[in-house]
């Protein structure tokens, strides 16, 4: 069922579609609107502030279900039609791109010229970049091109009431008015709605290579990670995952307790030498095999790195994501993965080393435990994630976990200035209310 | 405002020694000096910073403010160490600005009664008169030998009379039995004569470190130069210029350049730094006296640091063995104001066996500064608590340096902390290493 | 009068006589900062602690006067002086660095603490810090914060606010609040990315978790001398497009050649219309192939020379006519006036080309420094202020480089800010919208105008006012 709700000519007009399951956010099933141009998006917005509804902003649906269970739902503003590359100058290494592209799209276009932009969200072939800026989610390559913030050079949002507002701007060093871009990557669209951004691009590296190194152990795994971190070599991606990973997604045709990928770019003799001392730097750490992949493999290594607990294959019931500084990993990893569990649940992790994150995901072998126990073990998970100075975010779970957990760790004191923030841009409570922290 | 008394006008710069404005606005408020200033940073004060200092000689200068003694007081803690004009990019002449402003201020400035003593005794009475000052020398080593010196120090009496006096009195030099004087002698060059050259004995050294002075005319020989010690020379004048006393030091410089101009040799040879650097700036000093300003230039063209000068002899590196860890405390005078940084260390690692070890901050000022360790006994002293500090972590038996000041001031904070480093200057070493080759 | 003897009572109490300045004479030397403005402060303050501040910052609240932070004072935006009078904060007492977790490679570091002492400290372990703005002698990092600095080698490797992992605040309230913490992602907002290059109007910063960098296994510098700028642009672009990232790229036309030619004798060839310096960094191996790629793609543009290095003294000496220039631009006339802005790197070519022109009409030489690699300009206009009526001409000249540069797709300022030097510039790059939403900041962080009032944003003064009076800013010595 399609209704009209905008007086504009109908060319420019956006489609409001009734109840369709597939932009169901938590159970709840809001109409959708699906739009074409900013024009459109700052007059959906104005109507449904004026209207008193509330919206989510909604890319490519992968990651729908991250945050609190929104407080209400009206209308899902779909951007996956805002997809226009605006401006794209290779020579610049800069590019401007509406927040409906597809990852895998951009980097489609941007691969014909050499380049790439340094994110790697879970299915890009889905996943928008507006999307993934506002979850702040990335992939394995922020360990040598940072956050998918750093990589943010302007942006133009659409506030609640449909002003668009503009920060930054499209060349590489500026210091020219606050930084608003930070607040909105990560900030899950409540905010603004991210519509067109101007992004940093990197070169391709003009060779690659991916080694994977098995361990007998977790600890003598981390550990070569961070001595590859603390080493000469500065690799793309560095990632450690366990056996269980590697049963379920079939990462890479070497097998070990624990695995270590590294991935490294480069001209050919300075990828034969960081090759010799990551592979030095392993069999020093213990491993028992370590291998170069070939590039087919290597590839689709990645890819499935970055998808785990995101395809269908290997969705898990509850995912977590914690941050720690990186001599702590093995030590939550130990915890959380290998010690005893309040529920009958498996849980395997997949480590950015280095960078210091820790990506959980628990798998129901048998049948679902009791909501409460799942929760337990999220606080648990916690609690350990807090001992070593860290946080944890939990990214999916059972909706009825929901209820009785915060999905978004303690961010303490501050918390009075973001719930100002939300007062200042959006008053109305129009964007995604709920489902960010302190509820907000 | 700050100081003066109701009433009372406020003085402006006046006269031919004003600071000059055209060195004052090369002063662009950058802040580039900050960091070499060792008052600054002790204490984090901009008012205790060059940068501050010449903000209050413009604002002077400008009439904005009056010669309050708040802002001289300013000045009087500038150690005129002159490290900020090394590390100043736009040729600010902070020495030529600083001896200006103490010279407007010399009328005015109103000492506490114990730096007046102190500057008035030592510095018009007897620095300029090297009989009297032999006298009250002789008569300090009388003290310090007879056992007064003891009974003195034990009975508490100076303690109970002024804290300050009593700990003045402890970092009295111990005067050795040696002294040197100028008696027009003529030490002949050891081998073939390569040079001639005329040596400023000074007014301090010759008496304070006699046995170092002999020390100094034997390395000279040693590297084949003729030594001419003219009798009628007199002191440099630093110290008087140093207070504003410009008067005096330029009688003192026209008695010096009648005394060396004619002695037919091709460099005087300065060991003391800040004589050193005075007399390459009679050129300057004297520019407006129309019978000497030529010949001040001449002079200042013809003076050569002792260091500069053997190195760029070049000087005959010795064979004789020293086993000492040796650091090196840069002399400003050496290092800010005649830049001269490398020859004392290339001295000092000539020599076979000594471990040299860089000081750290090598290039800050321990705090002597003429008779700065007298008139600002405080601050003198806490930078040289700093500067001990750094002394320590070096671990060095001996600490080298290139002028008495120095020397005196270190060895105070040697004692006072009860620590065995030796206190020596470079050249007194490269002698103890060429006597150590004669007994081979 | 008896109200500002209360307030500076209260400030004594907290951080004892010696610290607090409010002699009128003495307040004097903390009217100015690195750049052309000027404003007289009630009282200066140095705390030792976060609680030292946060009671000032009481203080000053309930006696209605703002509160300007200060660091080292080399702002080239005015952003230190207390335009609006008031009580400046000075942090140079706040220096220590309180922690170096060399294995997570963390630093955490009191504001005060300055730049190089920072990679100074860390260098023992292998490490450092990586911005690297060319007053990095002297500037603290809580400016660095502040004005989001970046420095010749943040090309490769980001400017401040890629290294600030978090920070201890203190609010307009008084409370001290941890902004980030010691990881690399945060939860909620990320207040510690919008603080970072809010130029102190939204908060003052007393301790900041740093991340540090370990040190390239090799360095190699490469100079290319060329006989026309185009080319030398050419080339930029070739090693960017190249897949080049180097560490440093940076250019200099001929105006400064010659001025540096002068002055340091660095040994260009004559006639040469423009020196490109570049450096690269990290595995040997790399560093050899890299050089080798860029030395393949100079030489497509014809250079007249191209020399490299890579031992330290080396590397200093070709570094040597690009450090010195400023001051050499000294010999070429007494004043200039140094801009700031950023164009899209392939705008190089033209945007020099209409600088030349607005040159030749103007009458006024002006040379180029340029942070090639990301395309901060760095536009010198040569006056003499002696001259009636030139420095407004010059100020004039620099205002229509930065239009020039918004026009290109570029921005108002690369490094230094915006302050109270650019403010009235703002619409040019941003719609009212744009700046209210900016502006929301300030409420949202709950400032009520406390910190740093009257900067960043327009106030409707026309910019030739607020350009007035200006003077070389910058020490001929110093590189930009
Ligand atoms: C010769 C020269 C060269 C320069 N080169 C560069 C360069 O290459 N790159 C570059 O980016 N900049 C450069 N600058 C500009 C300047 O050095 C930088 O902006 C620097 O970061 C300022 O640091 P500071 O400590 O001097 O800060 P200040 O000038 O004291 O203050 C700058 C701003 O920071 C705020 N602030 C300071 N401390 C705090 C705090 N603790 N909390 C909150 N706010 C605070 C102040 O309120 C002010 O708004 C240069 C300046 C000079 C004079
Ligand atoms: S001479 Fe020394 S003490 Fe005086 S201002 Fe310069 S650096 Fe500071
Ligand atoms: S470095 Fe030079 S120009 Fe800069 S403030 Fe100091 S004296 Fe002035």
């Amino acid at each position: 069922m399609v209704e009209r709700v905008f007086q504009r000519p109908a060319d420019a007009l956006g489609e409001i579609t009734n109840h369709n399951d597939a932009y169901s956010i938590d159970g709840l099933q809001p109409t959708a609107v699906c739009l074409s141009d900013l024009q459109g998006l700052s007059d959906a917005l104005s109507e449904a502030a004026k209207d008193g509804l509330a919206v989510a902003p909604w890319g490519g649906g992968t990651r729908a279900a991250i945050g609190n269970r929104p407080a209400r739902l009206d209308r899902i503003l779909d951007l996956s039609r805002l997809s226009r590359i605006v401006h794209y100058n290779p020579a610049d290494l800069t590019a401007t791109v509406e927040a409906g592209i597809s990852v895998a799209e951009l980097q489609r276009h941007l691969a014909e010229q050499g380049q790439f932009l340094a994110i790697d969200p879970p299915l890009p072939d889905r996943a928008t970049v507006g999307g993934t800026l506002a979850v702040g989610g990335s992939g394995p390559t922020k360990w040598q091109f940072g956050h998918p913030r750093d990589l943010v050079l302007g942006m133009k949002v659409v506030q609640a009431d449909g002003t668009v507002v503009s920060s930054g701007g499209q060349v590489v060093k500026n210091v020219s008015g606050y930084d608003m871009a930070r607040l909105h990557v990560g900030g899950l669209g409540t905010l603004g709605v991210i519509a067109e951004v101007s992004f940093k691009l990197t070169p391709l590296p003009q060779g690659e290579a991916t080694l994977v190194a098995a361990f007998d152990s977790t600890t003598r795994c981390l550990a070569a990670g961070l001595a590859v971190f603390h080493s000469v070599v500065t690799p793309l991606a560095l990632a450690a995952y366990d056996a269980a990973v590697d049963e379920r997604a079939h990462v890479a045709p070497v097998k070990g307790h624990h695995l270590l990928a590294v991935r490294l770019g480069g001209r050919p003799l300075t990828l034969q030498r960081a090759l010799r001392e990551c592979r030095s730097l392993c069999h020093q750490g213990g491993a028992t095999t370590v291998e170069a992949l070939g590039e087919a493999d290597a590839v689709a290594a990645w890819r499935k790195l970055a998808d785990f607990g995101w395809d269908e294959a290997t969705a898990p019931l509850m995912s977590a994501r914690a941050s720690v500084p990186p001599t702590k990993l093995a030590e939550i990893v130990e915890t959380i993965a290998n010690g005893d569990s309040p529920a009958a649940l498996r849980c395997e992790t997949l480590c950015h080393v280095g960078y210091g994150t820790a990506l959980i995901h628990w798998f129901a072998d048998g049948p679902e435990p009791p909501t409460h126990a799942i929760a337990e073990v999220a606080t648990r998970a916690r609690k350990a994630v807090h001992a070593v100075g860290g946080r944890m975010n939990i990214e999916r779970c059972p909706l009825p976990v929901k209820a009785g957990l915060d999905m978004w760790d303690q961010v303490g004191e501050p918390i009075a200035i973001m719930r100002r923030l939300k007062e200042q841009y959006d008053p109305g409570n129009v964007l995604n209310p709920g489902r960010f922290v302190g509820g907000i | 405002m700050t100081g003066t008394p109701s009433g009372e006008v406020p003085l402006l710069f006046s006269g031919p020694d004003a600071p000059s404005e055209s060195d004052l606005y090369k002063c662009v408020h950058c802040g580039f000096c900050l960091q070499a200033c060792p008052t600054y940073l002790e204490t984090g004060l901009e008012t205790e910073s060059p940068r501050g200092r010449i903000s209050l000689m413009k604002a002077v200068n400008e009439g904005r403010v009056g010669l309050t003694d708040g802002v001289i007081r300013h000045w009087e803690l500038c150690i005129q160490c002159r490290a900020c004009e090394v590390a100043c990019p736009s040729g600010v002449p902070y020495g030529r600005l600083i001896e200006a402003t103490m010279a407007q201020v010399e009328t005015k400035r109103k000492l506490g009664l114990i730096p007046r003593i102190v500057s008035d005794i030592s510095l018009r009475r007897l620095l300029p008169h090297q009989s009297r000052l032999g006298m009250a020398v002789g008569a300090l080593r009388l003290y310090q030998t007879s056992g007064l010196q003891r009974a003195v120090r034990k009975s508490g009496l100076l303690r109970a009379l002024s804290g300050q006096l009593a700990e003045m009195e402890e970092s009295l030099p111990a005067i050795p039995g040696t002294t040197f004087r100028a008696t027009g002698q003529v030490i002949p060059a050891r081998g073939e004569v390569r040079a001639r050259v005329a040596l400023l004995s000074g007014c301090v050294m010759p008496l304070v470190h006699g046995p170092q002075m002999h020390a100094i005319t034997r390395v000279l020989a040693r590297n084949g130069c003729e030594v001419v010690v003219p009798k009628a020379q007199v002191c440099c004048g630093a110290l008087n210029s140093h207070v504003g006393d410009l008067e005096t030091a330029r009688n003192l410089a026209r008695r010096n350049i009648d005394a060396f101009l004619d002695s037919g040799v091709e460099a005087i040879v300065v060991a003391s730094a800040g004589c050193g650097s005075r007399m390459k700036e009679y050129g300057h000093l004297l520019r407006e006296d129309l019978d000497y300003a030529e010949k001040a230039g001449r002079l200042s063209a013809m003076t050569r640091d002792i260091h500069e000068f053997l190195v760029a002899l070049p000087f005959e590196a010795p064979s004789g063995t020293l086993d000492y860890r040796v650091a090196y405390q840069d002399s400003c005078h050496l290092s800010s104001a005649q830049r001269i940084t490398q020859p004392p260390r290339d001295l000092l690692q000539s020599i076979p066996g000594v471990e040299f070890v860089e000081l750290p901050r090598a290039s800050v000022c321990c705090g002597a500064g003429g008779t700065y360790t007298l008139t600002e006994r405080d601050f003198s002293l806490r930078l040289l608590d700093s500067k001990m500090n750094d002394v320590e972590e070096t671990r060095a038996d001996v600490v080298a340096t290139a002028n008495p000041g120095c020397l005196l001031q270190l060895q105070y904070g040697a004692a006072k902390r009860g620590l065995p480093i030796d206190m020596r200057y470079v050249v007194e070493l490269l002698d103890e290493a060429y006597r150590a080759e004669d007994r081979q | 009068m008896t109200d500002q003897n209360s307030l500076i009572t209260e400030l004594k109490a907290i951080v004892g006589d010696t610290y607090v300045v409010h002699e009128p004479d003495d307040l004097i030397v903390y009217e100015y900062d690195g750049s052309v403005d000027k404003g007289l402060p009630l009282a200066v303050v140095l705390p030792d602690s976060a609680q030292d501040v946060s009671l000032v910052v009481n203080a000053a609240r309930t006696h209605r006067a703002p509160i300007v932070a200060r660091g080292a004072g080399t702002g080239l935006s005015g952003g230190a002086v207390a335009s609006e009078g008031g009580i400046v904060i000075a942090l140079t007492r706040m220096t220590r660095i309180l922690e170096v977790d060399v294995e997570n490679r963390i630093a955490v570091v009191e504001p005060g603490l300055v730049n190089l002492e920072l990679s100074n400290a860390v260098s023992g372990h292998g490490l450092y810090f990586a911005p690297d703005p060319s007053s990095q002698k002297v500037c603290t990092i809580g400016g660095n914060v502040a004005e989001n600095a970046g420095g010749p080698h943040c090309l490769a490797y980001g400017v401040t606010t890629n290294h600030v992992l978090g920070m201890e605040v203190v609010l307009a309230d008084g409370s001290i609040q941890w902004l980030g913490d010691r990881t690399r992602e945060s939860t909620g907002y990320d207040l510690r990315g919008v603080l970072v290059g809010s130029e102190g109007t939204l908060a003052i910063v007393t301790k900041v978790i740093l991340r540090l960098l370990k040190k390239p296994e090799a360095v190699k510098t490469l100079l290319a001398v060329f006989k026309e700028l185009d080319d030398a642009s050419a080339a930029v672009s070739g090693i960017i497009g190249a897949g080049i990232v180097p560490a440093a790229l940076e250019m200099m036309d001929d105006l400064c050649i010659e001025a540096a030619e002068a002055s340091v004798h660095a040994g260009y060839p004559d006639g040469a219309g423009a020196v490109l310096l570049v450096e690269v960094d990290g595995l040997s191996e790399a560093v050899e192939e890299e050089s080798e790629e860029i030395q393949r793609i100079c030489r497509q543009f014809g250079p007249m020379e191209i020399r490299t290095a890579t031992d330290a003294g080396e590397r200093e000496r070709l570094w040597a006519g690009r450090k010195g220039v400023l001051g050499a631009l000294g010999r070429l006339a007494p004043n200039y006036y140094l801009v700031d802005g950023t164009i899209p790197r392939t705008k190089l070519v033209e945007v020099l080309a209409r600088i030349k022109e607005m040159s030749v009409e103007s009458g006024f030489p002006i040379a180029n420094l340029l942070h090639a690699g990301d395309g901060n300009l760095h536009p010198s206009v040569l006056f003499d202020e002696r001259k009636p009526g030139d420095t407004k001409k010059a100020l004039e000249i620099g205002g229509r480089i930065l239009e020039l540069c918004v026009e290109v797709g570029g921005v108002l300022s690369g490094e230094h800010g915006i302050g109270l030097e650019k403010q009235e510039y703002m619409p040019l790059m941003f719609s009212e919208a744009d700046m209210n939403a900016m502006a929301r900041l300030k409420p949202a962080f709950a400032t009520g105008d406390l910190f740093n009032p009257g900067k960043v944003f327009p106030t409707g003064a026309s910019c030739a006012d607020v350009f007035q009076a200006a003077v070389s800013k910058v020490g001929p010595g110093a590189w930009i």
